[in-house]
């Protein structure tokens, strides 16, 4: 490389790196901290959900048991409505629905939804991020951090980080007009100490175990039937899966793309013969864009500008 | 097991293959046959017990199949580091009403914090422009989904312009966005925020 470009390269470089004042945390450090103790740290509380026009409460009591992680989450207004998370299992409990929407998962604790730990140095390519006047949430101390998209392709934050735990105690997705799409806000925490075992409910996770046809080990190591040309600038691979599709009609391939902040899914799956999503649509900060391509549906959803989806939908082609 | 299996078993132990092919070859003779494969890996523990050398590969390997037989999905991102665990403690919930809790906060919460409104932060955020998916899909029939006016900010709770049909095969795609795409704080403390609302009809 020429010495120009490593020099440029190190301008760069130089510009992106944090300019944290000296006795203040480094925002990113804080994010680290914070999706670690969201996972590992026992909590309990009640907080408030607004997405677009609706406004729900819950309740929520998470445990680590030598490693593993437990979950309940619990609506308390509008409909009942519950989830169990154990490790082996997920069931969403919706009374009304025909039937409860399981995930089963793999046993020996491994996680199905990998924690990455921030890499500062690429988020810093395509976020911009600021430590604002503390504020209490819950009663309790927060630091104060705003996240700014450098591009349209991303949506900012807002995020109130505890001082004392490192949980999220309030955090708001904004989009580029500046519209608050969707927000949470704990308005009770209790962290480590009195936390309320989770027992009762271990039946609902024996349902929601996973379903052995649906995990074809053969079938989940082959290539992807699909691949991607040039997408959306700062997206990377994380997750590649499959599934059958519950009446065995085929299957179901699911690409996971991060920008370290946000999240891509695309999925491809045979066209439905209820119809074929097509076009775009949207719930709180959540984006989906759907098209046909050759026999297949392609459904694209995220917490992005729709812009981003349309990218991905249209970068999608048949691998070679 | 093939001979051909046997050969990149034995390549694979013998540290010949490339990253990319180890990982390929430890998929694919996991999924092949297990008790085979953890034998042979025995086998080669042993000798390099015997021989004095290293004993690393062997156990890697096998943990790594092991690892491949729970690993669902396929995951490509860097591990994530250990965290820092708490053992539970049985305690009592906690009692006041989430109800009157909600009243409290709310016009603090819905009101727009005030960086937003004053600081503009992003240099351009056009209307997104949803005729190239329609255009795309406009051979495919039927199409129950139109265009929902994505950029306006008064979005529902349940999504834009969907049948319920549609809308209850998208959320099961929502729900395993969330929970197979990595868990962080950015949207709160769980990716069950998005599923309980989305769960509900």
């Amino acid at each position: 490389m020429p010495a120009a470009e490593q020099l440029a390269g190190a301008l760069i470089a130089l510009s992106l790196a944090a300019a944290v004042p000296a006795g203040q945390p480094d925002p990113l450090d804080l994010l680290d901290r914070m999706n670690n103790a969201i996972r590992s740290l026992d909590y309990e509380g009640r907080f408030v959900v607004q997405s677009g026009d609706r406004l729900d409460a819950l309740y929520i009591v998470h445990r680590v048991t030598d490693g593993t992680e437990m979950e309940r989450v619990v609506s308390l207004t509008g409909e009942p409505r519950e989830i169990i998370r154990g490790d082996e299992a997920v069931a969403c409990l919706v009374p009304g629905a025909q039937e409860p929407i399981n995930l089963g998962r793999r046993s020996q604790g491994r996680s199905y939804s990998p924690l990455t730990p921030i890499n500062g140095r690429e988020l810093r390519q395509f976020y911009g991020f600021e430590l604002l006047e503390a504020e209490r949430v819950a009663g309790r101390d927060t630091h104060q951090i705003r996240v700014i998209p450098r591009d349209d392709l991303r949506f900012g934050y807002r995020l109130f980080v505890d001082k004392s735990s490192g949980l999220p105690l309030r955090t708001m997705t904004v989009d580029g007009g500046q519209r608050v799409r969707s927000q949470m806000m704990f308005t009770e925490l209790k962290v480590s100490h009195g936390i309320t075992p989770i027992e009762r409910d271990l039946a609902a996770l024996q349902i929601a175990r996973a379903d052995p046809a649906e995990w074809s080990p053969l079938q989940r190591l082959a290539p992807a039937a699909w691949a991607f040309d040039d997408g959306p600038p700062g997206f990377q691979l994380n997750v590649h899966r499959r599934r059958a599709l519950p009446d065995r009609s085929g299957e179901l391939e699911h690409f996971i793309f991060s920008d370290g902040l946000a999240t891509v899914s695309v999925y491809v799956q045979p066209a439905q013969q209820g119809g074929v999503l097509s076009g775009v649509t949207r719930r709180g900060a959540a984006n989906a864009v759907g098209r046909s391509l050759e026999d297949y549906e392609v459904v694209v959803v995220g917490e992005v500008p729709v812009k981003t989806l349309e990218w991905f939908a249209q970068s999608i082609e048949p691998a070679r | 097991m093939t001979d051909q299996d046997l050969e990149q078993l034995s390549a694979l132990l013998d540290g010949q293959l490339e990253r990319h092919e180890q990982d390929r070859a430890v998929l694919r003779l996991a999924a092949d046959n297990l008790d085979t494969l953890d034998r042979l890996g025995r086998y080669r523990l042993i000798g390099d017990v015997i021989r004095g050398e290293s004993a690393v590969v062997a156990n890697e390997i096998r943990a790594r199949v092991n690892e491949a037989l729970v690993d669902e999905p396929t995951v490509l991102a860097p591990r994530a580091r250990s965290g820092r665990w708490v053992r539970p403690v049985a305690g009592m919930a906690i009692a006041a009403s989430v109800a009157l809790a909600a009243v409290v906060v709310a016009p603090r919460f819905l009101q727009q914090p005030g960086p937003f409104e004053t600081e503009p932060y992003v240099v351009s955020s056009p209307a997104p422009d949803t005729q190239t998916v329609r255009s795309v899909a406009a051979n495919a029939a039927p199409q129950p989904v139109t265009d929902a006016n994505p950029g306006h900010p008064a979005a529902t709770g349940q999504w834009q312009t969907l049948d319920a049909r549609m809308a209850e095969r998208l959320n099961r795609l929502v729900i395993e966005h969330h929970e197979f795409g990595g868990r962080t704080g950015i949207n709160g403390p769980v990716a069950h925020i998005g599923l309980v609302n989305y769960a509900g009809r």
